[in-house]
């Protein structure tokens, strides 16, 4: 399975909040990436999600998209990894960005 | 002195060595009648070689002296784009703001990889590496508080965003402004490794 953020969701992601503007990291997570990553649990399929070919990303974006997934959805840190593969040609070190956001979210979910 | 400049020092002396050489023979040749044409042949030789050699180093320095260059005018648009930025620094429209944070990204990316093909020490890539940096100016640049803490501390809130203009509070403006200043000195003082090297 595959997600193009540049195609499948938008050329210009957005804030982190549906409140706050369009194309958002809230509604790529709950309308494309959560269910993805849902189907991909269940079907022991990987995900890959492609983030090139988009005008830039927030940290906001990113952090409600990745690590919303653990903080708002309930999923946990080792089910995400064992399906989810990124891709950033444009800007490696995003992936880098992306696994602080999950393990900090992971992180403050065992906390509480 | 470096390496290259004493090897191009060394030469230079022989391939003058080689010319004095071709010069004695030439006026001792006149006179001494034990001169031969072997003589000549190896005088001449030395500073043949001498010559070729000297040209040879010379070239790799211009080819050296090039790629600094290079490197220094890629480091020039970093810094050019940092300045930039600063149009951002009570916030703006989000795309705008993303968009420039990667194509800060992609130029730190695009000078750290011609470093590794053009051979540069440890110590450059390092000076050239803008990795902590770019992601901490994108933290300090467009993160807002998750869904929960906006709730909960809508007004204390640091970066706010309505309508996808992200709007900054006094103390995170000022803290992008520094953070871009660290950016830019850093950027200058990667010249100046990049152009003693």
């Amino acid at each position: 399975m595959k997600i193009k953020v540049a195609t499948d969701f938008a050329a210009a992601p957005g804030p982190r909040a549906i409140v706050e503007g369009k194309n958002s990291g809230e509604l790529f997570r709950t309308e494309v990436l959560f269910p993805k990553i849902v189907q991909a649990l269940n079907t022991n399929d990987k995900l890959e999600v492609d983030l090139d070919g988009t005008a830039g990303y927030g940290t906001s974006f990113l952090e409600e998209s990745f690590g919303g997934l653990i903080r708002e959805n309930g999923l946990n840190l080792t089910q995400i990894r064992s399906v989810l593969k990124l891709i950033s040609r444009d800007e490696p070190d995003l992936l880098d960005e992306i696994s602080e956001y999950m393990t900090e979210a992971q992180e403050e979910a065992s906390r509480k | 002195m470096n390496c290259r400049n004493l090897t191009f020092f060394v030469l230079a002396i022989l391939a003058s060595y080689g010319l004095l050489l071709v010069t004695l023979v030439l006026f001792l040749g006149i006179f001494d009648p034990a001169f031969t044409l072997g003589n000549l042949i190896q005088a001449a030789s030395t500073l043949g070689a001498g010559l070729l050699v000297a040209k040879y180093v010379q070239k790799e320095n211009q080819i050296q002296f090039n790629q600094k260059q290079l490197l220094v005018s890629q480091l020039q648009v970093m810094s050019e784009k940092l300045i930039e930025f600063h149009g951002f620094k009570s916030g703006g429209p989000l795309v705008e703001i993303a968009a420039a944070l990667k194509q800060l990204a992609m130029r730190a990316g695009a000078i750290s990889a011609a470093a590794d093909e053009l051979g540069f020490n440890a110590s450059i890539k390092n000076r050239i590496s803008f990795t902590e940096e770019l992601s901490e100016l994108r933290r300090i640049a467009t993160q807002t508080e998750s869904l929960k803490k906006m709730e909960a501390v809508v007004d204390e809130c640091p970066a706010v965003v309505r309508d996808g203009i992200l709007v900054l509070a006094s103390e995170r403006a000022s803290q992008l402004e520094s953070h871009l200043e660290k950016m830019q000195i850093k950027v200058f003082k990667a010249q100046i490794a990049v152009n003693a090297s």
